[in-house]
């Protein structure tokens, strides 16, 4: 029987509505709509209550007091701890990420040594082995070079290295560093803290207190407690500029003359310098420059001074800090002239520096950190010689190769001068690629690790701190590493672990005492005598390396100087840019995979516009980038975020950007000083 | 303009002291692990990357010794009047009346037209132009907070709603009224990381909350305060170029 | 006419309209060969959409509003030819307008369709379109749009239906001939339908921007829901409507060979636009002038600060307020006549409106919000232009096959 075409058409009919009339439609595409929700690659979340965990965390130099949020033993964030008495409830941006980079695509998972077709994985005994025998064969052509200047690590370190007869213990370039020459070269001992309760004034020169010098988060905490006005000088606006009561510009470099200045100006109203042995040094420079000459090199104006000077002088006990845009490279003389001033306005009884006694070793062999801390790494570096090669370097927590200027001459010397590189490091930097073998580190949510008074502490702090978690890696704490090599190298540190050592420490620095707290103990610290000294060498040092007279504004596009600034979200050379942060960078500074250096109006003058390409060379090294105008820098100033640039790391952050320590301008490559990187002249042509 | 704004008994609201803002983005990572937003590798290509608050940095286009600068963290409004809320199509997103003024946005709903996007002035929505992703491993650190989102669906700041609803339920467990939530109890996870406290958060409503008595001051603003949002957002500075800065005045010349 | 040996008559003919000629099918299919490969291109990029999201596009959290939304706008208005003259043959009874109203349907369904597709791309959920319908939001203009274009969508291939049964072969049929003259006599139903819908969703594209209260450059102030924009998209689409008929007819006559349209029904259609335009200028104008002078200061801004370089000057606001040149020139028996005159008039309108879709769309958005942002710029990539571009493959396809086989010229036997 046929079908007729009636019948056939009914049918289709009957058949759409009843399919109509039936779930199997509507269903389906609400099915479809539900299935676009869960799509099954993306992740789900976990489903219960997020439980908080008080810890420490040095992750970030500002050092977290905060609470790990844990769900099924798993962190989830970082919350702030306002109970802590170190962070007072601050949590940096860098901070807030230590959870995330458990898992950074960079993270360093297991031993790991270089063959010819790249890192291979090696286990734990197999890799100790190795860099034991190497460290033994080594002798005492032996080097360390420490990222972690708080941290009694250095302590193992420095007596495994020891014990081999080496004294070549380096500390990556800090403002703690410089200061403490300073402080040196002005006579005075210990370890300097900066008692902030007794001055009602903070004069920060180049440093960029709130957010990236010393320990930002507690400084902003208790500029608002003791309600200190906040006064900025330098040449690029960074963070504090804004947040500043007061601020002063000044060319790029001429910070020193500035404080020249200030101290002219202050004997003007009768006030003097220290009668001390070197002082006559100092004198007999400041007569070489009038007031005049000063401001004429600064560009900074007669009415601006002045107003500078009667702030400073109806201040109660201004504390003059000084440091660098880019977190290292301060010239040590900086730092003497603003502690002299300091001292020359304290009030009595009000001298808002104060003095803590160093970290003492318990192991057997480590050299004094007092030692330690003038060793200059970058000039070390450069001195090495492919005919008598270092044997052996063993880098910890540290990136020389990104974060060392003279980038190039650094790379070349790694690659060439030393024979074995052992590094200690939790996240795949260029160091690490450099290096022959790598052991991966803790972060301190899943490893014991202290800090001692860490640069810019009000008070002497000893902070241990609490891991909550398993590492979620095959990594080890820095401490249980140097232990595992020493032992290899037959070496008796006088403790089996690393949580024998820091219950030691802990109880070195907290016996006898009942203010401990959440492993966060203090002590208040000394009033230091005046300075007995002034040691002229850094002064001389800094003013044979410009010429006397005063550079010109008005000179070719090549009498540029680079401004080089940090951010607390960029991280740190050893981390890079964690992804989560990422979004923070600018794209006035970081656009369609471009870098962007910042160019005022007068700079660019008719030449140069927003998204023109220039070189940037310091004579040695090059970069390029584009140029945003932007009037955030002083004339001839040319300001470039630093944190980029990395060769290293992963997808988020590798060959992006450029590296602003390629293209500085070191001074005194010397073993007697260390080395500055303040007045960096740069040639910049349009491409 | 619009429906005008809604009649709210509790208005949740911030102000943000741009003054004590340093621009240091602790802020905005705070958000973005609170909210398990995507991570975006292709971060420099503008206007991209979601991020529910943004860390803008204002200048009053002067050069030294005039220049100023302040930094200026902008979630989203969650206007009384919003200007998104009726466009949409869909009832994606919706003006709450009866929980203190969110303006909430439903990923699931949501169908990707971003008309409430092109609608807001003031650039708090973000969309998501793929899949979000999270490097191997990172995806142990979703919190329970938000469900994680999918491609092709707008999102955008909801003052932490999250935790406004744990601060009701801790409330009700412990026999007080949720209605009465003490500034201490609701907190979103911004203000709460905020280092140099520039954040302030609260029922704009309520007397004895912080942001009551900021708003009222003299130097408390909003931004584009002609369109007639009514945000629930207030910014307070001393700078006179700052809150200039806030709208179109017929005599202000625009920059740039 | 043309003297052709049955050896000559291409393979397919017994498929062309009565007493027609056609080129050869090895010529046609070449020409749709191209077109297709074209318009795979095309599907090439929907499917790096579909697949991976909207990454690949130039949009962004700033320009949420891109090339898509522009186009659609712009193609919609310009099929705005199918409602228009639908209203007026079916319903004012125009019957001269029978000679082109096939046209202008084949037209508007091509229109309305790619528009459709890339809307498909548009929104980031395809798969959960039918949320408006379902949930829907009755005080947003784009839910109206969405209702609208769908159901006139359906319209359209009704009324595209009477057409495709008109074939000479399918005509044979006994069932679908009787179906064909059937809905030839309920087309004034349709019409009226389609009319209706498609003032309400031309309108209501017009209204997307205009009620954006948040935003100066697109808020309108209006009468009662409606902002001014809702009149002035219907208006200007139903004055370029028909001409861009004319002007497609046209282009079409000039590939065949042949005369597809008489004269005297493009200076129809060129009065018609006219009539419509020449209102469209003066109301545009008056909406002008209060959008500069009363609606900006409101919002502290000047008529200068609204524009910007060379995408987005001035030029482009006063050539768009210049429709009273094209609109006075059609209505002008004597210009209208001169052929160059009608055709280059009816380029000047489609310029117009799609300016004002871009405007509407890219401008808007370009202008900064907030006074401390900067003028931003967005450039369509790749995938945005061949999604774009792709549906001018897909209408020369759907013309050429409806072209080759159905009589969508009524009156081409008599006159060629």
């Amino acid at each position: 029987m046929g079908v007729k075409r009636r019948t056939f058409l009914q049918f289709l009919a009957g058949g759409a509505v009843g399919t109509l009339a039936t779930p199997v439609v509507w269903q389906g595409i609400d099915d479809t709509a539900i299935w676009t929700q869960n799509f099954p690659w993306i992740p789900r979340i976990p489903k219960g209550d997020v439980e908080y965990t008080p810890i420490v965390s040095k992750f970030c130099s500002s050092f977290s007091g905060a609470k790990i949020g844990m769900i099924h033993g798993n962190p989830v964030c970082v919350s702030p701890d306002i109970d802590n008495p170190f962070s007072l409830g601050g949590v940096s941006s860098f901070a807030g990420t230590e959870v995330q980079m458990l898992y950074s695509p960079s993270r360093i998972r297991q031993p790991m040594i270089k063959t010819e077709s790249g890192f291979q994985p090696i286990s734990w005994s197999e890799g100790i082995e190795i860099a034991s025998k190497k460290i033994k064969e080594a002798g005492n052509s032996l080097a360390v070079l420490s990222g972690d200047d708080t941290s009694s690590v250095n302590e193992l370190l420095c007596a495994l290295i020891a014990n081999q007869g080496a004294g070549n213990y380096f500390y990556m370039p800090n403002e703690r560093q410089v200061a403490q020459v300073a402080w040196e070269m002005l006579g005075g001992t210990d370890m300097v803290v900066y008692q902030y309760e007794k001055s009602n004034m903070i004069v920060a020169i180049g440093a960029n207190v709130v957010d990236s010098f010393g320990l930002p988060v507690r400084f902003v905490k208790l500029r608002e407690k003791y309600e200190s006005k906040l006064v900025y000088i330098g040449s690029h606006a960074t963070n504090t500029y804004g947040v500043a009561d007061a601020r002063y510009m000044v060319f790029p470099g001429t910070e020193v003359i500035f404080m020249f200045g200030v101290i002219l100006a202050l004997l003007d109203k009768g006030y003097s310098l220290p009668q001390v042995e070197g002082i006559d040094v100092l004198k007999a420079t400041l007569q070489r420059y009038s007031l005049n000459k000063i401001l004429e090199e600064t560009k900074c104006t007669q009415e601006r001074f002045d107003m500078f000077i009667n702030s400073i002088l109806q201040a109660h006990s201004p504390l003059f800090l000084a440091g660098s845009s880019v977190g290292s490279g301060t010239p040590v003389i900086l730092v003497m002239l603003s502690m002299l001033v300091t001292q020359m306005l304290a009030k009595e009884g009000s001298y808002p520096i104060g003095t803590v006694p160093y970290p003492s070793a318990i192991t057997p062999q480590a050299i004094r950190f007092t030692t330690q801390i003038k060793n200059d790494a970058l000039s070390y570096i450069q001195a090495l010689s492919k005919e008598a090669p270092l044997q052996c370097m063993i880098t910890y927590q540290a990136n020389p190769l990104y974060a060392l200027p003279n980038t190039k001459k650094v790379e070349a010397q790694w690659n060439t001068t030393i024979a074995y590189k052992i590094a200690l490091a939790s996240f795949m930097d260029e160091t690490v690629s450099a290096s022959d073998i790598v052991f991966p580190l803790t972060l301190s949510i899943e490893g014991i690790d202290d800090a001692y008074t860490p640069y810019g502490s009000d008070k002497l702090y000893y902070l241990q701190t609490t891991p909550c978690i398993e590492p979620v890696c095959d990594a080890k704490t820095g401490a249980d590493i140097t232990l595992l090599l020493a032992n290899a190298c037959g070496i008796d540190m006088g403790v089996h672990s690393a949580k024998e050592f820091f219950d030691k420490k802990l109880a070195q620095y907290t016996s006898g005492q009942s203010n401990v707290s959440a492993k966060v103990y203090s002590v208040e610290p000394s009033t230091p005598p005046l300075c007995s000294r002034f040691s002229p060498l850094p002064l001389q040092v800094y003013l044979n390396a410009i010429p006397v007279t005063p550079r010109s504004v008005d000179g070719a596009r090549d009498e540029m100087y680079l401004i080089p600034y940090t951010q607390q979200y960029m991280g740190t050379p050893m981390t890079s840019v964690p992804p989560f942060n990422v979004k923070n960078i600018p794209h006035t500074v970081f656009k369609d995979k471009e870098m962007y250096v910042l160019i005022n109006k007068n700079t660019a003058g008719t030449t140069l516009r927003t998204g023109d390409k220039v070189n940037i060379t310091n004579g040695e090294d090059s970069i390029q980038a584009r140029v945003y105008i932007h009037e955030s820098v002083i004339d001839n100033g040319v300001a470039l975020l630093a944190g980029l640039g990395h060769t290293a790391f992963d997808a988020f952050t590798k060959n992006k950007g450029v590296n602003p320590m390629r293209v500085l301008s070191v001074e005194n490559v010397k073993e007697s000083l260390l080395c500055s990187w303040s007045r960096n002249t740069i040639k910049i042509t349009k491409v | 303009m619009a429906s005008g704004p809604v009649e709210l008994k509790i208005r949740w609201g911030m102000v943000i002291d741009v003054d004590k803002c340093t621009g240091c983005g602790a802020c905005m990572t705070a958000c973005q692990a609170e909210n398990n937003v995507g991570l975006e590798e292709n971060f420099s290509k503008e206007h991209r990357a979601i991020s529910w608050i943004k860390v803008r940095k204002l200048d009053n286009g002067k050069s030294f010794p005039d220049y100023d600068e302040v930094y200026m963290p902008q979630p989203c409004m969650q206007c009384q009047n919003p200007p998104c809320v009726p466009v949409c199509p869909v009832v994606a997103t919706e003006k709450g009346v009866e929980d203190g003024g969110f303006v909430s946005q439903i990923a699931p709903r949501c169908i990707g037209c971003r008309y409430c996007m092109v609608a807001c002035p003031y650039e708090s929505r973000a969309f998501n132009w793929h899949d979000p992703v999270w490097p191997e491993g990172m995806e142990k650190t979703l919190t329970p907070n938000t469900s994680t989102r999918m491609r092709g669906v707008v999102e955008k700041c909801t003052y932490c709603h999250h935790r406004y609803t744990a601060a009701r339920a801790k409330a009700y467990e412990e026999g007080r009224d949720p209605n009465e939530l003490g500034e201490d109890e609701y907190i979103p996870a911004c203000v709460e990381k905020c280092p140099s406290g520039a954040l302030y958060f609260g029922d704009l409503n309520n007397p004895e909350h912080t942001v009551y008595t900021l708003s009222h001051s003299e130097n408390a603003f909003r931004l584009l305060e002609k369109i007639g949002a009514e945000p629930q957002l207030y910014y307070i500075s001393e700078r006179d170029w700052v809150q200039k800065m806030a709208d179109y005045h017929l005599e202000l010349k625009r920059k740039g | 006419m043309q003297n052709v040996s049955m050896n000559a008559m291409p393979r397919d003919a017994e498929f062309f309209p009565e007493g027609v000629t056609r080129c050869s099918l090895q010529k046609f299919l070449i020409m749709m060969g191209v077109s297709l490969v074209i318009f795979l291109w095309g599907c090439y990029a929907a499917y790096c959409i579909l697949a991976v999201g909207l990454e690949g596009t130039g949009m962004n959290n700033h320009f949420a509003f891109g090339a898509w939304i522009t186009f659609d706008l712009a193609v919609i208005a310009l099929g705005a030819g199918a409602f228009f003259t639908g209203f007026l043959r079916y319903i004012l009874n125009i019957k001269e307008l029978d000679k082109i109203i096939n046209l202008t349907v084949v037209l508007g369904f091509a229109c309305y369709t790619g528009a459709l597709i890339v809307l498909v791309l548009e929104i980031g959920q395809p798969l959960r379109a039918w949320f408006v319908f379902w949930h829907a939001n009755i005080h947003s203009m784009l839910t109206e749009v969405v209702f609208c274009i769908t159901i006139y969508t359906i319209v359209l291939i009704i009324e595209y239906l009477p057409l495709i049964l008109g074939n000479r072969v399918l005509n044979r049929n006994k069932f679908l001939h009787s179906l064909g003259h059937n809905l030839h006599i309920v087309m004034p139903v349709f019409a009226g339908v389609g009319a209706f819908l498609s003032t309400f969703h031309q309108g209501s594209l017009g209204g997307i921007s205009g009620v954006m209260f948040g935003r100066a450059f697109f808020y309108r102030d209006g009468f009662f829901i409606w902002p001014w924009t809702f009149f002035l998209f219907v208006i200007s689409a139903a004055g370029s409507g028909p001409m861009f008929t004319v002007l497609i007819g046209t282009l079409m006559e000039k590939v065949t060979g042949k005369k597809l349209i008489p004269m005297e029904v493009k200076l129809l259609m060129g009065k018609i636009s006219g009539t419509i335009m020449i209102i469209y200028a003066v109301l545009n104008s008056m909406s002008a002038l209060w959008w500069a002078n009363g609606l900006l200061p409101r919002f502290g801004l000047t008529f200068s600060q609204m524009f910007h370089g060379f995408y987005f000057g001035q030029y482009i606001f006063w050539f768009e307020l210049s429709a009273f040149i094209p609109a006075i020139i059609l209505l002008t028996p004597k210009w209208r006549a001169n052929t160059t005159l009608l055709y280059l008039s009816g380029i000047w309108l489609v310029l117009i409106v799609s300016l004002n879709r871009y405007v509407q769309v890219i401008q808007g958005q370009a202008f900064p919000a907030m006074p401390f942002q900067n003028w931003e710029f967005y450039a369509p990539t790749w995938i945005e232009w061949s999604t774009c571009l792709m549906v001018v493959p897909y209408v020369v396809m759907l013309l050429g096959l409806t072209y080759r086989y159905l009589p969508l010229f009524p009156y081409e036997k008599e006159l060629n």
